[in-house]
């Protein structure tokens, strides 16, 4: 308790230093916390958007379908099928089907490459609000040979509701595919390249289109709860009964957005890493000062029969409270500012709304709140200030008592 | 049987190229309760002997028995924990540590001891109380004169009653006045509780309140004067 108090005591010998020093920490847990929010907040978005859209958290698809990603290694699966799944794995809470193949796509005058999709749109829905992206018209009327389409295809293909498509390609393993369908609805999709070409119709139809009954391309698998897709994905790739199928999670699936981040990732800890130095040596500056300018003290201290040990206890605590003080701050400074931009993300100028369409993300910086940052920042912090002290405890456990007392 | 025994006892530096005999052959014993002062040139090896016996430095030669004890073999955790229980310390400067008030100064000893806090604050009142610094419990030593200071230099020391206490130059950064004030408590204290001090000085004036005189000369054992 005394040596609490001596520290304590020291620790405000100069309160203008010891401030400055736990400012400093402040601001560093503060801009560390910030960048690794703003990071993490666009790669949840980025991961968002594109998981959502396209592969699904995690994807069961046939075996040979990873590598040859055509309609005719659509796998095999009704509805049956799927209800087994959810009962042999209740990590999973609903799945997504699709069939999906490249057809050419004919309004009255003009034709288009499209991209013809069998979705059931509950799942669909449920899964990603595509029906939020409906502009007009309705995701089905419950009518025969119905079709929503991309705004961007309707625009090519000078469609409107009410107006007929017609689809021309090839459906399972070779049979022709061909029909004519009625636009009943027009989705904007955040996908710009989709929206120009895609081509929603429900599943049955589709299977009907492509002669590919009880068939889809990949069934998405949707976890309860996000974060356990691995889980989900190495539980059917274990069981003996799923062995003509393959599951995938999305960093599988998509290694080029698992890149992406992880170049963003590096770039964020880079500049961390400069901070990291930076704040290291100011803090290194106050406890050298700290040190050097009571080695005099330290020396009676030990002189009047105060351990070594006692005595590091000491400055080890100075610098703890120092450090605890400063991380505590910076969380707590964080958290209201985090919060703020949180519910309110910086919307990017102009210029970066195409670039962020292009990946099919508005055009805005959002925020991260996971937890798991907060304690990372602030045990790297913490850490660093625990490398920082091994100086003045070094030095304590060397001090010339004698040469000390002459200084 | 004496407080502090040296026997032979050497301070060689540079014993390989040039050899400095900063202590040289000393073999002394001091009683107790004995007020003996130290004199002796500037280099003569004042502060050097009082190291020596006080286990802050170790000899190059010979032995240091305090209460019995011989120190100079001990390692240094067991020579800080000697010092904590049997030796009081006075400094010339730089006694206090500056954060501490006057009370807590005095009382640093016996809280290092991990004496019961009721003792402590007993103890430690009764003798601030006594060497006339009952008013200034709770000033920081900025806010103390030199000689305040050096007497809550000396009240630590004293508090937890050890073998002796070494003081190497208490008086040196005090004005006429207070060195005599410093020294007439000191010998007060050396009386009333029966502890033994051991100091040097430059101080012509101070020399005359001491018991004993033990004068070096180049390191080696001068004179050694009793008055009776
Ligand atoms: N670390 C050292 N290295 C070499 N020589 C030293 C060292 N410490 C002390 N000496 C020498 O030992 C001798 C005795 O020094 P000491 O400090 O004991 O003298 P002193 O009597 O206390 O002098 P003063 O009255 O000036 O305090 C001196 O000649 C000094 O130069
Ligand atoms: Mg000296």
């Amino acid at each position: 308790m005394m040596l609490f108090k001596l520290a304590w005591r020291n620790l405000w010998r100069s309160k203008r230093r010891t401030w400055i020093t736990i400012s400093s920490v402040l601001f560093a847990v503060l801009l560390a916390l910030f960048l690794e929010s703003m990071d993490r907040g666009s790669q949840e978005v980025m991961v968002q958007n594109v998981v959502r859209y396209s592969t699904g958290y995690a994807q069961l698809q046939d075996t040979l379908y990873f590598d040859e990603q055509h309609i005719d290694n659509a796998m095999l699966c009704d509805e049956d099928c799927r209800e087994k799944i959810l009962r042999d794995f209740p990590d999973i809470a609903y799945t997504v089907p699709r069939l999906e193949s490249v057809a050419l796509a004919a309004g009255e005058e003009k034709t288009r490459v499209a991209f013809i999709t069998g979705i059931d749109f509950e799942a669909e829905h449920r899964f990603n609000d595509i029906g939020e992206r409906l502009r007009e018209g309705d995701f089905f009327t419950g009518g025969e040979d119905e079709v929503v389409i991309g705004k961007g295809l309707a625009r090519n293909l000078d469609l409107k509701i009410g107006d007929s498509l017609v689809v021309f390609g090839q459906g399972f393993q070779g049979a022709m595919a061909a029909g004519k369908f009625v636009v009943v609805g027009l989705v904007q999709h955040p996908v710009p390249d989709l929206n120009e070409r895609i081509v929603f119709m429900p599943l049955h139809q589709a299977q009907w289109l492509f002669d590919a009954f009880d068939r889809v391309n990949h069934l998405k698998l949707v976890p309860h709860r996000l974060r356990h897709h691995q889980r989900v994905v190495d539980a059917i790739n274990a069981n003996p009964d799923y062995q003509a199928l393959q599951a995938y999670t999305w960093e599988e699936l998509q290694p080029e957005l698992v890149q992406t981040i992880e170049f963003d990732q590096a770039g964020t800890l880079m500049f961390l890493l400069i901070l990291y130095v930076v704040i290291g040596f100011g803090i290194f500056g106050t406890v050298l000062t700290m040190t050097l300018e009571r080695e005099k003290e330290f020396g009676v201290l030990i002189s009047v029969g105060m351990q070594r040990r006692k005595l590091a206890q000491v400055v080890f605590t100075e610098t703890l409270i120092m450090n605890f003080m400063g991380v505590l701050l910076g969380i707590a400074a964080a958290i209201p500012v985090l919060l703020y931009f949180y519910y309110n993300p910086i919307p990017l100028g102009e210029g970066m709304e195409d670039m962020m369409a292009e990946y099919g993300m508005e055009a805005v910086l959002r925020f991260s709140l996971d937890p798991q940052f907060f304690y990372q920042q602030a045990i790297i912090v913490f850490g660093i200030s625990m490398a920082i002290v091994a100086y003045p405890v070094i030095r304590v456990f060397r001090l010339d008592v004698l040469k000390a007392a002459r200084k | 049987m004496p407080v502090i025994e040296t026997n032979g006892l050497y301070k060689i530096y540079n014993e390989d190229t040039v050899p400095v005999y900063a202590v040289n052959n000393i073999s002394i014993q001091f009683d107790p309760k004995e007020f003996t002062c130290v004199i002796g040139p500037s280099g003569s090896g004042k502060s050097t002997l009082l190291n020596l016996i006080g286990g802050l430095d170790t000899p190059s030669r010979g032995t240091v028995t305090v209460a019995g004890q011989r120190i100079e073999t001990m390692s240094e955790s067991e020579r800080i924990r000697f010092r904590l229980e049997h030796i009081g310390f006075v400094f010339q400067h730089y006694n206090l540590i500056p954060v501490l008030t006057a009370y807590e100064n005095a009382a640093f000893i016996m809280q290092l001891q991990a004496r019961p806090e009721e003792e402590i604050r007993e103890r430690v009142t009764g003798l601030l109380e006594q060497v006339g610094l009952g008013g200034r419990f709770n000033s920081r030593p900025s806010e103390l004169s030199g000689g305040e200071q050096q007497r809550v230099a000396v009240v630590r020391a004293l508090a937890s009653k050890p073998d002796f206490i070494l003081a190497d130059e208490p008086t040196a950064n005090l004005d006429t006045k207070a060195a005599f004030n410093l020294l007439d408590m000191m010998k007060q204290l050396n009386e009333d509780e029966g502890i033994t001090f051991l100091f040097s000085t430059h101080d012509q004036r101070v020399i005359e309140r001491a018991g004993r005189v033990v004068t070096l000369v180049d390191g080696a054992l001068h004179s050694d004067e009793r008055k009776s």
